[in-house]
């Protein structure tokens, strides 16, 4: 198996793995680990193909998505005060049931979609996988933090899915997608603290009542 | 083919299985800036526990008596199940992997068994903690199985190493050593140094043992220790096809193996029982992907 698919295999264990922890550090740290694998899926095909600027997106997403934003979301967390999750709405035990069912539901569109290259099913597997299972990490817990942490992996699952594209999308698309996670990033930050300031938690099944 | 190198193979590997004992209370006690036991120490533990007098709480059942050599005797049984000698093994033929589960479960039954049947509550305690992780390890085990099966064509324990360059190796691998942590009842499975009754799962279960029973016992736990480390060197490491070499390679190794593990060990903490179990559904997960990834990578997906 080439070098590229081997990754995004991991970048999908590290997404799976991330569902049995409630810690908020393990999950930031599975959530760096990922996103420096997906950088390593990225400076691969730079360094297989010769593009040079591919190779600097690579680097560039390496910095910024395994190292900036990781840094990012401890830092506001401990400002915030998190150490952990709360009891996710669902328990340990079914979320990851419910992530096996996901990487099976990934399976199954897949092997439904014609594709030259059984490489690319592998890709697909894997960023649909990845999609489906940060779906499921938004959607299971309860910390704004953690929700964050689910709509940052669905963008990793987003990325390695429009790899399979003949040659990836055009730089130029890839590029203000990638501009579009610092901003989401920063935005999400700012977002935790006014929820904090008002609800005084980030609990963000707080926000289902409404407020005075 | 002969079973007699089968045999002698599967004696040597639980003659040297006190050794990685010896390994991991080395390793642990270099982490705490002691000299730490010599290799002949769990020998000579042994040999005290030997003769000694056994003696058996008034309540226990008729199979008291004999359950620490029969559980001895399953895991003996479960060497047989490994390719140690040559390219295939004595006992189980083509499903080996699905036999070897089955021969830990029984392992597991009179274990738990005995404990029960002494009617002392830590006995029950520790049997039913062992009970609660043990069921949960099984899935972890047969998905694993499950997706060698689907590596191999075959469900028995592979003679030569699985592809190292497969993801799904490197994903089958992962699973089965989080298992063997929790088979060799380890940290942050369980912890065999102490006997605080909050914690305890295996050292609860043999807590009424003594004498030579409690010899038995011990040894069968560094053998099942062996054994699975064992499993992990033939699907990990490529070694000589046949030979003394072959043996002696799986003995170092898995006295190598737990040295690694008892130096992990010293650098964590053992989970709540609760969470334990979460570790093992992980495992559970980590084989299911496995079996999907090998079944993205045949050649004709």
């Amino acid at each position: 198996m080439n070098t590229p698919e081997a990754l995004a295999i991991l970048v999908l264990t590290a997404a799976a793995t991330s569902l049995g922890d409630k810690r908020l550090r393990p999950l930031i740290l599975t959530y760096a680990v990922q996103a420096l694998l997906v950088a390593g899926v990225v400076i691969s095909e730079g360094i297989a193909s010769g593009h040079g600027a591919v190779l600097a997106y690579g680097i560039a997403i390496l910095l910024v998505k395994g190292i900036a934003t990781p840094a990012y979301i401890t830092w506001i967390s401990r400002r915030l005060g998190v150490q952990r999750e709360l009891e996710p709405i669902l328990n340990i035990p079914l979320s990851l049931l419910a992530a096996g069912l996901s990487l099976l539901a990934a399976l199954r569109v897949a092997s439904s979609v014609h594709l030259e290259d059984p490489g690319d099913r592998i890709l697909l597997v894997a960023g649909l996988g990845t999609v489906l299972l940060g779906l499921l990490t938004m959607a299971t817990r309860r910390r704004a933090v953690t929700q964050s942490l689910g709509l940052l992996t669905m963008e990793n699952g987003a990325f390695l899915v429009s790899l399979i594209l003949a040659g990836g999308l055009p730089l130029a698309i890839e590029l203000s997608a990638f501009l579009e996670v610092i901003v989401l990033v920063v935005l999400l930050g700012i977002l935790f603290q006014r929820i904090h300031q008002t609800f005084e938690s980030i609990d963000a099944s707080a926000m289902t009542t409404l407020g005075e | 083919m002969n079973p007699a190198p089968q045999a002698a193979a599967a004696l040597l590997l639980i003659a040297a299985a006190p050794l990685t004992v010896w390994a991991e209370r080395r390793v642990k006690a270099w982490n705490q800036l002691r000299r730490g036991p010599g290799p002949l120490q769990p020998y000579r533990d042994l040999r005290r526990l030997w003769a000694k007098r056994a003696l058996a709480p008034n309540t226990a059942g008729p199979g008291y008596a004999s359950a620490p050599a029969v559980a001895l005797g399953t895991v003996c049984a479960a060497f047989l199940l490994l390719p140690l000698s040559g390219t295939s093994s004595a006992l189980g033929g083509g499903a080996g992997l699905l036999v070897l589960a089955l021969v830990l479960a029984l392992h597991r039954f009179l274990q738990a068994g005995q404990a029960f049947t002494t009617g002392t509550p830590f006995g029950g305690l520790g049997a039913s903690r062992e009970l609660f992780l043990g069921g949960l390890g099984e899935p972890a085990f047969l998905l694993a199985a499950a997706a060698i099966a689907l590596k191999t064509g075959e469900a028995a324990v592979p003679a030569s190493p699985l592809a190292a360059s497969d993801p799904s190796t490197w994903l089958v691998l992962v699973s089965l050593t989080l298992l063997w942590v929790a088979e060799s009842a380890r940290i942050p499975f369980d912890n065999p140094a102490t006997h605080l009754e909050l914690t305890m799962v295996h050292e609860a279960m043999v807590l009424e043992s003594s004498g030579w029973m409690l010899a038995l016992y011990e040894l069968g736990a560094a053998a099942k220790q062996t054994l699975l480390a064992a499993l992990l060197l033939l699907l990990a490491v490529p070694l000589p096809e046949s030979g003394a070499t072959r043996i002696l390679l799986v003995a170092a190794g898995s006295v190598v193996l737990s040295a690694l593990l008892a130096a992990a060990e010293s650098g964590i903490a053992k989970v709540r029982l609760f969470r334990a179990s979460h570790i093992l559904i992980m495992a559970a997960l980590v084989a299911f992907l496995a079996g999907i990834v090998t079944y993205l990578e045949r050649p004709g997906a």
